[in-house]
Parts: structure tokens; sequence; C-alpha cells
């Protein structure tokens, strides 16, 4: 389950993209090799927390176990860091594998940290 | 018929139109309590009521706010395929006046004097001169206002209003407006950019939501009802935002909108009359179209989109955002249901109306909303063209019909899984066993069954003071509706989940899915128990009567091709369940019959091809004559002739004996008891009087003072049954 924190990060966020600002304060951090590998960790950690760690969900969400046996159960994730593209906006895209399928990942900035929030399944 | 050769505009363009409509048409033509003024004009862009076919029925098309009459166009075509060779289709147009509220003279009035120039015309090439209505958003309160005789000065007879199809009209108001309107203000790009209206204008408090309860301002005239009778369907779609991580569920998020109009409002006709207006009593439909979109497919289509230019590169962040920040939720559906739209559902709302293929726009041409439009033109139809030779007085609808399109739907999307099975070849997904799908599966049943029960034990409860038993019905049921598919959506993509080729899904996600099926049609028959219950000078015969119509539907479904895979189960179980739902149809086999007035003293004759009920005139023997067995059963209230009720091996197979109330005379000859287990004959019917006879195909009955005696006139076969005695004879 999200943080209040992240909560209130991800809500600023929302603000920032309804208003129309895309500018970033700072540079936004990378993704590289560390961060795909404690990405598809906490996807497939096979408990809530880890995946509350690297994924955006909802406050309140309450996920079921069976979600999370899924994910777990999916595989190891190999993240195609070369492929990273950081859109400028707080989001950006990396391509990922699982069990030989090819995924754009898209991910949001939330703490200037990439957190995963949907998938797209490639071709 | 009018003929386009010209592609469509893209459903964003209809999308804008709509946003528009909804916000900026102008109320000063509002006042009801002024006079109705004359149409200044017709628009040339209508076609010309022109001549008829006179084996054709007039359907007049009616666009939404700022639209034309081209974006109708797919409502045509899909009809005209579904529903070939049964209308000359003719499309009303007022795009000069296209940016004001549907009561102004240029709409309301105009459409009057075209619909009714249309039926003269129709009259006059010998057609029946009914005009069928198909309207999509604001076009639907046109009607309303163009058939309201305080609202202009010749309006559409309720005798020349064959039918009604709605698609996603506002009935009682969209939540369109601030928050919402100032999101796809910011990322509808392109197509919106210049085409909205002010965020204050004065469309945007006539639009308000509202209902009988809650009124416009005074500025804005509600739309009147309909004529009391008009058979009226109301097509809502349903979105379902279903966020996956590489291809795995996590969650669904029900929008219950088109992006701009809500379930309940377009579903809301009946609660949306001006205050103190009697509610109209007809035949009400409540078609509802769902649609899932997984967030793996929202991403790909709104990337498309901006890519296009249609949308600002924005909207992908804000999407992305509000599936981060939004959990199914009463908080989102209170503010679906209240109009107050925070910035995340916003953007949902935004990326549906926009990219969604059950968006606003996109309905007209979405398959689902044009089979349920056809569905419901169809019946309609039959409804209009009733026949008075069965001895019976014309359909007199005592209140809201809740009719077979929605199992129809229901069958559909059963059907087109099937179809996905049939062809998908690919192996299980990975991840998840299969019995922890099958045990998903259940889940979602057993939840949908608890929602069920929850239903039904809400309408058994006693009214409360007050009780406005039509429109609460009615409310309840689109609820219900509602809810119901909603968690049949989710039912379905559980299943999908299931590795087709395993038995576990053979023996149990679809034994399951038929328990769903019937549980909804069982829910329809409280609904439609407790709707009738609380109306007056309904008897309870009566709702049995109607009551067993839906378990008719049962039959109906069962045995036409979309739902035939459904007896991929138990041959034998399936069978059964037939059986038991022909018996039960029996008495209320089809909405015409439940829905006509009982004279007993009515002439009886038979209608060829159709069931054929009498009694006797003591009431105490019933009969049905099925020329299609052809059979004939008779019901007996009170008798004293020995039965025989043991049951051969395998000879009914279903039930415990053979129910000694019943005497069937069929294929085996005649008998008394019957492997029937419920109602066969309904309780009200008219009166076939001592010395007289009827027939129906090969078969006869007459009715004495000794009884009733039936024979198959080409088996010879027959009997004769009264209180006292059974006789079988010939055959």
């Amino acid at each position: 389950m999200a943080s209040t924190h992240e909560s209130s990060s991800i809500q600023s966020i929302l603000t920032t993209a309804t208003m129309g600002a895309t500018a970033q304060a700072s540079p936004a951090p990378p993704f590289g090799r560390v961060e795909a590998s404690a990405l598809g960790a906490g996807l497939t950690a096979g408990n809530t927390a880890a995946l509350e760690s690297v994924m955006v969900l909802p406050s309140g969400a309450n996920l079921s176990g069976d979600v999370v046996a899924g994910l777990q159960g999916m595989g190891p994730v190999d993240f195609d860091i070369t492929s990273f593209h950081d859109s400028g906006d707080g989001t950006a895209t990396v391509n990922a594998t699982v069990s030989g399928t090819t995924w754009v990942a898209n991910l949001l900035l939330v703490d200037d940290r990439w957190m995963l929030v949907a998938t797209e399944q490639s071709g | 018929m009018r003929r386009r050769n010209q592609r469509l505009a893209p459903a964003l363009i209809s999308a804008v139109m709509l946003v528009a409509y909804l916000l900026s048409a102008a109320p000063q033509a509002a006042g009801a309590a002024a006079a109705p003024a004359d149409c200044p004009g017709r628009s040339p862009n209508a076609t010309d009521p022109g001549s008829f076919d006179p084996k054709h029925h007039p359907l007049v098309l009616v666009h939404g706010w700022q639209g034309k009459s081209d974006s109708m166009w797919p409502v045509e075509e899909g009809l005209q395929k579904l529903l070939p060779d049964t209308f000359d289709v003719r499309y009303f147009d007022y795009r000069d006046a296209s940016d004001q509220w549907a009561a102004r003279p240029a709409i309301a009035s105009c459409l009057a004097d075209y619909v009714n120039e249309v039926s003269a015309n129709n009259l006059r090439d010998h057609g029946d001169g009914k005009v069928y209505l198909a309207a999509h958003s604001m076009g639907g309160l046109a009607i309303r206002f163009a058939s309201d005789q305080a609202s202009v000065p010749n309006p559409i007879p309720a005798t020349v209003i064959g039918g009604v199809v709605t698609f996603d009209t506002p009935h009682q108001g969209s939540p369109f407006g601030g928050t919402m309107l100032a999101t796809v203000a910011q990322f509808g790009l392109g197509a919106f950019k210049g085409s909205l209206p002010g965020e204050n204008s004065d469309a945007a408090k006539c639009l308000a939501r509202h209902n009988t309860q809650l009124a416009l301002p005074d500025s804005c005239a509600t739309p009147p009802y309909l004529p009391s009778g008009t058979r009226v369907t109301q097509i809502a779609a349903a979105n379902t935002v279903r966020r996956t991580i590489f291809g795995h569920t996590l969650y669904d998020l029900t929008l219950n909108s088109d992006g701009v109009v809500a379930v309940d409002s377009s579903h809301g006709y009946l609660n949306s009359g001006p205050a103190g207006a009697t509610t109209p009593e007809g035949a009400i439909g409540l078609p509802n179209v769902g649609c899932t979109t997984t967030s793996d497919q929202t991403m790909k289509l709104l990337k498309a989109a901006v890519s296009r230019g249609n949308l600002a590169g924005g909207i992908i962040k804000a999407e992305m955002v509000a599936l981060g920040q939004l959990w199914y939720d009463d908080a989102v559906q209170d503010q679906i249901n209240s109009g107050k739209v925070g910035p995340e559902l916003a953007v949902m709302l935004a990326t549906a109306l926009l990219v969604y293929p059950c968006g606003h726009s996109a309905m007209l041409g979405h398959a689902d909303a044009l089979r349920a439009a056809a569905d419901a033109l169809s019946t309609d139809i039959e409804a209009n063209q009733a026949s008075p030779s069965t001895g019976l007085a014309p359909p007199v609808v005592k209140d809201v019909d809740s009719d077979h399109q929605y199992v129809a739907a229901f069958c559909r999307g059963f059907a087109a899984m099937k179809a996905k099975y049939d062809t998908d070849s690919s192996p299980a997904p990975t991840g998840m066993t299969n019995s922890a799908k099958v045990t998903s599966v259940l889940s979602a049943m057993g939840a949908l069954t608890t929602d069920l029960k929850a239903f039904e034990a809400a309408l058994n409860a006693a009214p409360a003071p007050g009780f406005d038993g039509a429109s609460e019905i009615a409310g309840r049921i689109s609820a219900a509706f509602t809810s119901i598919f909603a968690s049949i959506d989710d039912a379905r993509a559980s299943v999908e989940a299931l590795d087709t080729s395993s038995a576990e899904f053979e023996n149990k996600a679809t034994g399951q899915l038929l328990g769903v099926y019937f549980a909804l049609l069982q829910l329809a028959v409280a609904l439609i128990d407790k709707g009738l219950a609380s109306q007056s000078g309904i008897t309870p015969d009566e709702i049995a009567i109607q009551s067993s119509g839906y378990l008719g539907m049962m039959a109906q479904v069962l045995e036409i091709p979309d739902c035939g895979f459904l007896a991929a189960g138990s041959e034998d179980e399936i069978r059964r369940l037939i059986e038991l739902a022909k018996i039960r149809a029996l008495a209320g086999e089809n909405t015409d019959y439940r829905l006509r007035s009982y004279d007993p003293n009515a002439p009886m004759t038979a209608d060829a091809g159709v069931l054929t009920f009498f009694r006797t005139p003591s009431g105490n023997i019933g009969c049905t004559l099925n020329p299609d067995g052809p059979d004939v059963i008779c019901h007996l209230r009170e008798h004293s002739y020995p039965v025989d009720t043991t049951l051969q091996p395998g000879e009914c197979g279903w039930v415990d004996q053979k129910n000694p109330d019943y005497v069937v005379l069929g294929p085996a000859g005649a008998l008394a008891g019957a492997c029937i287990g419920d109602v066969a004959v309904p309780p009200k019917m008219n009166t076939l009087s001592y010395g007289q006879s009827i027939t129906n195909g090969v078969l006869i009955c007459s009715s004495a003072e000794t009884g009733v005696t039936c024979k198959n006139s080409a088996t010879g076969a027959g009997f004769t049954v009264n209180k006292n005695s059974f006789a079988p004879s010939g055959g």
C-alpha cells in the first residue's frame, strides 16, 4: 500500500501534470543496472510491501494474494537499460523481457525514484 | 434511403461536439411556461421525408449537440445489417442550431414537424404511420421536447411514435464540467481546440445532474416525459479500466460512464421528468454496453492519439498518475454519481471519452450498442403489429419491462468469449496454476452471488412510506443491472485467464458461468416481482405470469446459436434446464401475451404457429395448445381421478415424480401426470365457452360441461378430462 508520503508526492505530480508543466527542476535520476535489478526484484518478490516499493499503487489498494503470487510466478524481469528513455516530464519508458515476451514499461518519477505504473506488450 | 460516400468524421470530433453540447447549450429557450414557438425552418441538411416502401418502417435518426446527421451514419449502417429490409431511414439535422438547448424551436419544433411529415408520408404510402426514433446524446432530449404539447406547437402524437432508442442520452444530466472540462480542454489538443465553451456557460447549468428530486435551475426547462405508453430503450455505456502489469491483472476500476454520461443518467429517463409529473408507463429497456480496457491498451491508445496530434502529450503522464492514484472505492463512485469529479477521475473519464471503444461518440458504432438498438426496434415493431385476432386486447404495459436485451447482450458476451477460445490455441499464461485460476473464478462468482442476494433482499424489504413504485423500481433495476454486469465482467475476465484446454475449464468454469446466468435471470424475476407488486390493480397471478416470462427467456437464449455452447456441459443437465424453461415459458411465452390485458369474454381464436391458451368457464381446467410440438398440456386445479406418478427408468430424468395436476397429449399419446415441475398453464386466460372448440394446427380442443376433450387430428390420439375422470383415446 502506498504510504502517505508517496500519495502526497503523487498528488503533487498529478497537479503538475494537469497544469501542463513538463520541465523538471533537477535532472532525473538514471535508470541503470542497480535500479533495474531493484525494480525486477520488487515485482517478483512475492510480497505486497516489496511490490509497493517499486510500483505506483493507489492508497487503500488491497491487492489479492493471487495477484502478488502471479507476479512472483511470472519469472525474472529482464530490463534492457540501454532502451531507457526519459521523456523529460517525469515519465520514462524502458523495454523489459519476461518469459520471452517483450514489453514497454512505463515509469513515473516519484520521490526521485523511477517507479512502475503500466506496461505495454510490444509488437 | 440516404447513402453516403464520405468516411465518418473521427469519433474525436463527435466527442468534441458532445462536450460542447454538455456545456454550452443556451437555456433561454427553455422556458416551459412560454408559448411554444414554430420551427423557423427545416435544415436543408435533413433528408427529405420523401416516399416509403409500405413494407418498411420509417426510422428517424437524431444527432447530438453540435453534431451533424453524418454522425448517425454508423447507426443506419449497423441497423441495416442487423435488420435488413426493415427500415427506410431519415436523418433529422439541426447543425445550424446545434449549439442551442434541445428545447429551442429550431430543434424541438422542427423535429416535431419533421417526424409528423415523415409519418404523414408513410401513411400516404400505405404504411402504418408509426415512426421509430433513434437518437444520440441530446438528440434523445430533443425527442422528449418534440413530443410535448407544452414545448412545441405541433407535438409528435403518441400514436405516431413506434419506439424510441437513445444512445447515451444524459437523461439526468452529466458530471461534465468544472475539473473535467478543464482536463479535456487541456489534453484534447487539435480537435478540441476552439470548440469548448466557457466553463460557466448556461448549458453547464441546464445539463447539470438532475432528477425528479433535484431540479434544474429555473432558467432551464426540464425535458418532459414522452407520451405515456411510449416504448423507450436507453442504451448506456460503462467503461472499466483494468490495470495490468506484464499481462497480470491487478484490479479493475469501474467508471460506470461513457466518459461524459454516467450509466445511471443514460438509464435515468423514468426518474428525470419535471417535478410533479406523473411517471409514464411504457416498456422500458435498459441495455448496458460494457467495455473493459486494460492499462496496456490504454497506454497504446493514448500514445497513438498523441502521435496523430489529436491529444496533448501531457495526457500520458496524467493518465499514469491517475492509474497510480485511483482505486475502485466508494469515493470514486461518489464522484461519478455526484458529478463532482476530481482531477484524477477527470483524466480517466476524458481518456474514456477520447479513445475507449465505449466512449460517448464511439458508442454509435459499437457492435453491442447497435445490436441492442436492433433488438429493441425489432421488439417495438412486433409489439406495434400485435394482431387483435388473438382475441386479446392490445398490449397494456403495466410497468417497467426490462426485456430480453439484457440476456441477449449477456449471451453475446459469452459467445464472443467462446469464439476466442475456439480460435486461440496459445498456451495458458504462465504464472498462476489453473487451479488458482479456477479458484479466482469461483471467488468472483461468489462475490456476484452475494451481490445478487443483497439486491434481492433489498427489493424484498418493505417499501418506505411514499414509495413511488414505477420510478423507484426503474431506478433499482437500472442500478442492479449496472452492478451485476460489472460483476459479470469481472467474472468473465477471470474465466478468460483460464487454460481452455483444461477439463477444469469445462467442468467448473462453464458450470459456474451458467450458474451466474441463471442467477441473473432469477434476480430479474425478483426485481420484476417486486416492481409489479408495488403497482395497483395487478394480481399475484399476473405477477406470476410476468415472472415466468423471464424464465421463458432462458429457453430462447439457450436455443439461439450464440448461446449454444452453454450446452457444452452435461447434456442431460442442459436439456433439463431447457425443458424446465420451456414449460415455465408456457405461462408467459412472449411479452406480447403477458403484457396484454385479459378479457375473459373475448371470442377465442388461434394464431397459427403460436401457443394458444384457454380455460373452462368453471376455471378448473386450463390448457395450452402448442402447435410446434404438437402437444397439449392441461392443468387441473382440482381432480380426483387416479394418477400413476411412478416413473419408469429414464422417463423424466430430472423430477422426482410425475406431476398429477397435469394431463398431456404428446408424441407418446395422452397421459395423466406429466414430467413437469411447475406451472405449465397461465392462471389467467381467455375462457372457451361450453360447446365451443378451438383449433391450432393439428390440435383441437372442445369445452363442454362434461369436461375438455382434445385430439391430435394427425394421429387420432386424444383424451377427455374432467374433475373426476381422465380417459385417453385413439392413437
